[in-house]
């Protein structure tokens, strides 16, 4: 562990004081303790601007002076000079006070400055070379931030090489390298616009670069429309924009620049040091070379954001508007602290809600107001809440399309640490947002509504399963293919995934309580075959029977058998059905008292399954449909043996596929366990391909002539032409599957249907249209994720009627 | 000699604590001291896809633990550490990934966090062998509910040592 941990003040420190048990030992705890000047200065740049008690220009003037009256020790030089490499990396919040550090050492001693900013340049170079723009960005951030360093243009001289590159990939078809670049660019104005060398030539300098940016931020690109977080219809709230954030960015800069590049939000530490600055001795900007391909570089995982905001639409504006370079600053900024410092987010979600240490004072409003005394407390100053504009960004990560940066459950997990630092902020501000989401929820991408289901409910379990549920009972009325009330199930599902059927009943009050019925309070589902009403009742209890004790295969087939015989011959349709359904919910039933059970279980049938999954795709098909049949009150558990049977081999991936899209019910695509499943599935054969890609065989092994090199090769290369050509055919029964029900020509039974016999005309319409509805939001998600894949291309996408 | 690599700002959450170090029972520290130094300790982590899951209510079920931790990644192999008389959970569990990175996101994003209402623990483990016998004291259950003074109703009530002396004394 670190000798400077940053966990934030109220985290543990040492992990295992947390969680201290039989295997620690507690002589660990007492180290004896030296703390070097190197220690020290560490500790207190990493400490900078984090209490909002200290002045930061007395840690400024501390830490100058001890690292510049120390200079000659070796030790202390390098550790500290590379901490601050670090620091730019890893914490962008601190990155205009490490710079007033860089400064105000250099105006005391030339050679620390110059140091610093050789290292800066030598890291700008490498972070080039390797094409990481992430890094680069925030090098050339803190290079901005000491612009006053430098004679002439100083960075600008980059910014604008960096634009030429971008306008030739641009030109060259590369359009998200190109977007990716310009966006470094942009973002870079401010913090140079607020340094210490600004002047009326360098706010020019800007105007011009902006004159550059406004085309390369102009995208074109049929996937956008794929990419929006919420399509339009009657239902969304009003003022909700669904925009690239490169244009957003284009159109806040030149507002900004149109008042004078006021940048009020940006913390200017170098202020109370301008006399000794303007002293200091200025250094011509360095040269770098432009790699003239990022070769490193896969452009289609750059896809161009597109913004999203929970609070855009209230009546009161608790978060800047996209029109303001500062929501960009903001959310820039808190979105590489999440994406960057992954490995703790105990130390994130302190960054998050310390957002106020970060910025000029008086830009937010005091921590935790409520929302409904904002404009009171705030009188003409900002209404902007802290917690807002935190919660705000990590939805934005969690429910970024096509995909997060990291795991979902890391964005999870982030919430949850915040509520734990700062319950009075965040927990009512989480609320607002889950408002905000339930509001819109019929105009979200499906996606979008799943991960805000899996997020909510795994929320809810970490803080007592409490939410005010009663606010939505209303909605509990309609069918369950109306999205609001497709949330509120599969919300409910999932906590009782993650919990168990009596403790979730207990949280919700009583008009929901129809949603546990007692048949999904039972550990083990019923036997259907127990029931004298079931068809070949007898045969079930046999086969059974015959199971559990281990008894040898053939006695099992003689029953199977004769239970085909007597279909065919009572003219049954799909006479081979009924015993392969006796066999597999037998297998579940045995199974049923926990995974690993149902495991040993298949384990153990392994080569009757695998024949009777050979037999057909129906028959595959068919055995999804009596597992999720067995598993009807607990569809989560079913959907984990029908994954557990796809590795097994007894099924294959179209089985899923067409069971969800086919057999599963006209509600199906409505039910979060059915999304999972499929795209689970997809995801799964996606996965094989992208494998399959990267473990070509390399030249390394073999001479190009060795014959066993070809071998291999040509092997490889049959195998990667399967996979594809099985996502291809997966990827084509989603999609026309999914059109399909868009164009609402699901309905096989027409209105005679099941489903519809107690509807009035007009209810059976609306059913009708929320099934097209998810039919086209699911097409929406899916041709998404296959355009990324590029198995469908983007001629594919101008069908769609979205 | 200077620091070729700088470390981290800030700390991870994803490194091996104390729990795969010597135990407090010194007589088994210096066998197992004879037995792997330190280093190969470290080295039969690196690549761990196993994670060892503490501090459990034994009412917590396998579906349970699928639900959460597969948020990180598919899971191999799950197996419930269970009390070595009775055959029933007691509190601890294996959880096995197909890919390290996924055992090493269930350290960052899931240990420390809840699950049927218990804040649960983890850590990388070099991997479940069947038979593999340790840490359960003489009551069959975890040592740590052995030696455990306060009433904890997801982990059988009272400590095994507690209960013991209970029923002595009852006896008596």
């Amino acid at each position: 562990m670190g000798d400077y941990y940053r966990g934030g003040r109220s985290a543990p420190r040492p992990r295992n004081k947390r969680y201290r048990d039989d295997y620690d030992d507690e002589r660990e705890y007492r180290r004896p303790h030296h703390e070097s000047l190197l220690v020290r200065l560490q500790k207190e740049l990493l400490g900078l601007a984090e209490s909002p008690l200290a002045r930061i220009e007395d840690g400024i003037k501390n830490i100058t002076k001890l690292f510049t009256s120390n200079y000659e020790n070796e030790e202390l030089r390098a550790g500290f000079r590379s901490l601050i490499q670090q620091v730019i990396i890893e914490q962008p919040f601190k990155i205009p006070f490490v710079a007033a550090v860089t400064l105000v050492s250099a105006s005391s001693l030339a050679e620390a400055g110059a140091d610093i900013l050789e290292d800066t340049r030598k890291s700008v170079q490498k972070y080039l070379d390797e094409g990481n723009f992430t890094n680069l960005k925030l090098a050339i951030r803190f290079l901005g931030c000491c612009q006053g360093m430098y004679l002439e243009d100083g960075v600008f001289k980059l910014l604008n090489e960096l634009l030429s590159k971008a306008e030739g990939l641009k030109y060259a078809g590369n359009e998200n390298i190109a977007v990716e670049l310009t966006r470094v660019v942009m973002i870079s104005l401010p913090y140079i616009l607020v340094s210490s060398g600004v002047d009326d030539k360098q706010k020019e300098l800007a105007g011009k670069i902006l004159e550059r940016t406004s085309p390369l931020s102009q995208i074109s690109g049929s996937i956008e429309k794929l990419l929006r977080p919420l399509t339009y219809t009657g239902n969304t709230t009003p003022g909700l924009t669904c925009v690239q954030v490169i244009k957003l960015l284009q159109i806040s800069l030149q507002n900004e620049a149109s008042r004078d590049w006021t940048l009020a939000a940006l913390p200017r530490p170098w202020e109370a040091f301008k006399s000794e600055l303007d002293a200091a001795r200025k250094y011509s900007f360095p040269d770098f070379a432009i790699p003239a391909q990022f070769e490193n570089v896969d452009g289609s995982n750059l896809v161009p954001d597109v913004f999203f905001s929970v609070f855009a639409h209230q009546s009161t504006e608790t978060v800047p508007p996209t029109s303001d370079i500062t929501s960009h600053l903001f959310r820039d900024s808190l979105n590489d602290t999440m994406n960057i410092l992954d490995f703790n987010r105990i130390a994130v979600a302190r960054f998050l809600v310390d957002i106020d240490c970060y910025f000029a004072p008086e830009v937010f409003l005091k921590r935790a107001t409520p929302y409904d005394r904002v404009k009171e407390v705030a009188g003409d100053r900002s209404t902007w809440k802290p917690e807002d504009v935190a919660v705000d960004a990590v939805f934005s990560q969690l429910l970024r399309l096509p995909n997060p940066k990291h795991k979902l459950i890391y964005y999870h997990s982030i919430f949850t640490e915040m509520c734990k630092i700062a319950a009075a902020a965040v927990a009512p501000s989480l609320g607002r947002a889950i408002r905000f989401m339930y509001a819109n929820v019929d105009s979200m991408d499906v996606e979008l509504t799943n991960r805000f289901i899996d997020w909510f409910s795994h929320h809810l379990s970490n803080f007592g399963f409490t939410w005010k549920w009663g606010e939505w009972e209303a909605n509990l009325k309609l069918a369950e293919v109306y999205p609001k009330r497709a949330f509120i199930h599969g919300a409910v599902e999932k906590e009782i995934r993650l919990s168990f059927p009596s403790r979730i009943k207990n949280t919700l009050p009583e008009a929901y309580q129809i949603l546990i019925p007692e048949a999904k309070e039972k550990d083990i589902p019923t036997f259907k075959y127990d029931s004298d009403d079931t068809a070949f009742s007898t045969e079930g209890k046999e086969v059974f029977a015959l199971l559990k004790d281990k008894k040898p295969e053939a006695e099992i087939d003689a029953i199977l058998e004769s239970v085909t015989r007597t279909a065919q011959e009572q003219n049954l349709r799909g006479p081979n059905s009924y015993s392969r359904d006796i066999y597999i919910t037998s297998i579940c039933y045995l199974g049923a008292k926990s995974l690993s059970h149902v495991l040993s279980c298949i384990e153990r049938c392994k080569e009757k399954l695998l024949a009777m999954g050979q037999e057909s795709a129906e028959a595959r098909r068919q055995i999804v449909r009596s597992v999720m049949g067995y598993w009807a009150d607990q569809p989560g558990v079913g959907a984990n043996v029908v994954d557990k049977l796809l590795n097994y081999s007894v099924i294959t991936p179209s089985s899923v596929v067409e069971w969800a899209l086919c057999d599963a019910g006209y509600a199906a695509l409505s039910q979060n366990h059915v999304w999972e499943m499929v795209s689970t599935t997809v995801n799964k054969v996606n996965n094989r391909v992208r494998q399959i890609v990267a473990a070509r065989p390399s030249l390394a092994m073999g001479d190009e002539d060795d014959e066993e090199y070809a071998g291999i090769l040509a092997a490889y290369e049959t195998t990667l032409e399967s996979s594809k050509v099985e996502q291809k055919q997966i990827a084509e029964i989603v999609l026309s599957s999914l059109r399909k029900i868009a164009d609402g020509e699901r309905v096989e039974g027409g209105d005679d249907d099941e489903v519809f016999l107690n509807m009035d005309d007009t209810q059976r319409e609306e059913y009708k249209h929320w099934m097209a509805w998810w039919g086209l939001q699911w097409l929406k998600a899916f041709a998404r994720r296959y355009t990324i894949e590029g198995v469908t291309g983007e001629d594919d996408l101008t069908n769609l009627r979205l | 000699m200077l620091p070729t690599e700088q470390q981290s700002t800030v700390a991870r959450l994803d490194q091996p604590s104390t729990y795969f170090k010597p135990s407090r029972d010194a007589h088994q520290d210096r066998k197992r001291q004879k037995q792997d130094s330190e280093k190969d300790k470290a080295d039969l982590l690196k690549e761990a896809t196993t994670l060892y899951v503490g501090n459990l209510s034994f009412y917590t079920t396998e579906e349970q633990i699928h639900e959460l931790f597969s948020k990180c990644g598919e899971i191999k192999r799950l197996v419930m550490g269970l009390d070595r008389f009775n055959k029933t959970p007691c509190g601890f569990c294996f959880v096995e990934y197909y890919t390290h990175e996924d055992a090493l996101d269930s350290m960052k994003y899931i240990g420390g966090t809840k699950l049927d209402e218990r804040i649960i623990r983890t850590d990388l483990d070099p991997g479940f062998k069947e038979g593999r016998q340790y840490g359960r004291g003489p009551t069959g259950g975890q040592v740590r509910d052995y030696y455990r003074e306060d009433y904890d109703p997801g982990r059988g009530g009272y400590g095994g040592k507690e209960q013991q002396e209970h029923t002595r004394d009852v006896s008596m």
